[in-house]
């Protein structure tokens, strides 16, 4: 491989939300390098590559940031971070005003005041908000925008100073070197099965190529994860897994099982709850579940037609070419368990200036961990902090001299590594090999077996879990053992690597975590209950390839 | 898996391959697109709002709907065109601009 290195003040490896706003606001705001990595293009990389209509994250008028934090502790059962959760919820409306100055189409009333749904939501158009965040990033002089290139490694001796990737189209290797470096590379999807079998696996949710990246690349190089046990599973439009908040806040569709009862206030409003609801609905023999939308008028079936072409279009096709919601009640399902803090906690553990326990490395956005329900504007607010931090320990740390001798060995081997993979097949004519494909199948059918899948009903058991360690460790083992013919193979695998690292670790959560918190989310048929005594945050640290667990007191914040 | 990519149309410009989010398009020898993995496709239509001669359409899964359907996209700077198709040939078009924000 052809070696590149690329010399930066700050690099901020993702370009999604979160990512390329910190680039913004660094940009404005300092006279720094900054280089932004995407293993996509930035114009629809990451999760909002379709768009979406609505910010969930605002406070309206006659609430205050502090309401918003009681919200989303409620929401996660106390197991929050109220402290980042303050900052923000502090930051929400500022966020939100200066997008709408970048292009952001949000629905106003006559009097040019912002038309709320409910009291923490704004409808928006955010179809392009990609495109909107990628022009506003190549504005600022002072930043490179560096596409198709992975990120698989960070580059450290006492602090870290960079990250080590390849060029999935130029297949060159590349060495960033950087003074700071913020990971913003979103969550984790496609650790277990999915909802959609075989060629329409991808049809899910998250991103499918938000592969947990930034965890892995955090984990391996020691940094403290938080909370990887409090899951994500969103309740979906059946078969699409299209979002259902438009349905349900928008039009205040409720819950409804097959026998017409409506079923959500039996369970509780929480997002857990919501969810659970719909799984015990399923279990007691009054499924199929739906969202009661039948009724509706023309008009506002129309509106729901623009609505979700502008996030989720199959859904919108699906309508239109069979029944819409207003003949036909839209049905529900859960997904496949993922991983991502920017609906729950799962994360880097950081502090206020959003760095984390590696001197150097910030995280914001869904790798960020301990404020949940922060969504698209808490993405912005934390890239915005995260912006503040890194010109803040750019002033604090002058740039210290590195170990170069060190930096040079862990660089050859990055290399070597790259390139054994990709020499695999010729060097040993005749030996077992697998596709990545085969492993990555395996791995998801391991975790939705044992460790609180769709086909347990989310429930797990502490045997399950020891079944699911010992053959996530076998795969991992057989990473080596794989086939790859080129950059794009080398892709595959290490997005593969990547969700191995995040089962390992979240498997190691779930069984520390001897309760069960959040139904549906961290279901633990050992212990159904909640318990007093885990009344905090469960973190990990990687040590000599084995999991540390650690108990972390709650950090609260007083009424303001 | 569900975008169909057609070949006779294709002019081999290679903005679809630039622009999915997951790399899953790559260009033959004569840079016609074609997806490497059809599985690995997420459905976000990215590749649809960046090609200019419309080459590229989306079939509905029969595991989404059984009844079937087909979309292409035409956009022109704000405003989107999404042409759906039903089995039987009926056509449905629905503009959207994003200038317009979602009402619900």
């Amino acid at each position: 491989m052809e070696k590149k290195i690329v010399d930066t003040d700050v690099l901020i490896i993702g370009g999604g939300t979160a990512g390329c706003y910190a680039g913004i606001k660094l940009g404005e705001s300092s006279d720094l390098n900054i280089a932004v990595v995407d293993k996509a293009a930035i114009k629809r990389s990451g999760c909002l590559a379709a768009g979406v209509n609505a910010l969930n994250a605002y406070i309206t008028e006659g609430h205050k940031p502090i309401d918003y934090v009681r919200y989303a502790s409620n929401d996660a059962n106390g197991i929050v971070r109220e402290d980042l959760l303050l900052d923000i919820s502090e930051r929400l409306n500022h966020v939100t005003e200066d997008m709408e100055k970048r292009g952001l189409t949000i629905l106003k009333d006559k009097n040019g005041k912002y038309v709320s749904r409910g009291w923490r939501n704004l409808k928006i158009n955010g179809e392009n908000i990609k495109p909107i965040l990628e022009a506003e990033l190549r504005k600022q002089k002072n930043v490179t925008v560096y596409e198709h290139i992975n990120i698989t490694d960070l580059r450290y001796d006492n602090r870290i100073k960079g990250a080590y990737g390849f060029g999935i189209q130029d297949g060159c290797y590349y060495v960033f070197r950087a003074k700071a470096v913020l990971v913003a590379t979103g969550g984790a999807a496609g650790i277990y099965r999915p909802n959609n079998p075989e060629r329409m696996a991808h049809q899910m949710w998250y991103s499918p190529f938000n592969t947990g990246a930034g965890y892995s690349m955090g984990i391996l190089a020691g940094a403290e994860m938080t909370t990887f046990e409090m899951r994500f599973i969103a309740l979906r439009c059946k078969d699409t897994i299209a979002p259902t908040g438009t349905l349900a806040q928008g039009v205040g569709a409720k819950q409804l099982n097959s026998e017409g009862e409506i079923y959500e206030e039996k369970y509780g409003l929480t997002t857990s709850q919501r969810l659970w609801g719909t799984v015990v609905e399923n279990l007691e023999g009054r499924g199929p579940c739906y969202l009661k939308t039948t009724g509706i008028d023309a008009q506002k079936e129309k509106d729901l037609y623009h609505a979700y072409l502008n996030m989720a279009p199959l859904q919108t096709l699906k309508w239109v070419t069979s029944k819409g919601p207003a003949t036909e009640d839209v049905e529900i399902e859960g997904t496949e368990p993922y991983i991502v803090g920017g609906h729950t906690a799962s994360g880097y553990w950081v502090d206020r200036e959003r760095m984390t326990t590696l001197p150097g490395l910030f995280a914001a956005g869904d790798v960020a961990g301990g404020a949940p329900q922060k969504y698209v504007t808490g993405a912005l607010a934390e890239g915005e902090i995260a912006a503040e931090g890194i010109l803040h320990y750019l002033q604090e740390n002058e740039y210290r001299k590195s170990n170069e001798e060190h930096l040079i060995k862990q660089s050859e081997e990055k290399q070597k590594e790259y390139e054994k993979h990709l020499s695999a097949d010729a060097a040993e004519e005749g030996a077992i090999r697998y596709e990545v494909k085969e492993l990555e199948i395996a791995m998801q059918k391991i975790m939705d077996e044992y460790a609180g899948g769709i086909r347990t009903n989310y429930r797990y058991t502490a045997h399950g879990l020891d079944t699911a360690d010992q053959k996530i460790r076998e795969l991992i083992g057989m990473l080596d053992r794989t086939r790859n013919k080129d950059t794009y193979d080398l892709l595959k695998l290490y997005e593969l690597r990547e969700r191995l690292i995040v089962s390992h670790v979240l498997i190691a959560h779930l069984r520390a975590r001897k309760e069960t918190r959040w139904h549906g989310f961290q279901e633990n048929a050992d212990h159904p209950e909640i318990l007093e005594e885990y009344n905090c945050y469960i973190n990990s640290v990687l040590e000599e390839d084995e999991i540390k667990i650690q108990k972390r007191d709650l950090i609260k914040v007083e009424n303001r | 898996m569900s975008i169909v990519i057609d070949k006779t149309k294709c002019v081999g410009c290679g903005k679809c391959v630039h622009i999915c989010p997951g790399n899953v398009l790559r260009q033959d020898v004569q840079k016609k697109a074609y997806p490497e993995d059809p599985s690995d496709c997420w459905s976000c239509v990215s590749c649809m709002k960046e090609c200019p001669v419309q080459a590229i359409s989306i079939l509905l899964p029969m595991e989404i709907s059984a009844g079937g359907g087909r979309m292409k996209i035409r956009r022109d700077g704000n405003i989107t065109a999404w042409e759906m198709e039903k089995t039987d040939g009926e056509k449905i078009v629905i503009t959207t601009d994003t200038n317009e924000a979602n009402k619900y």
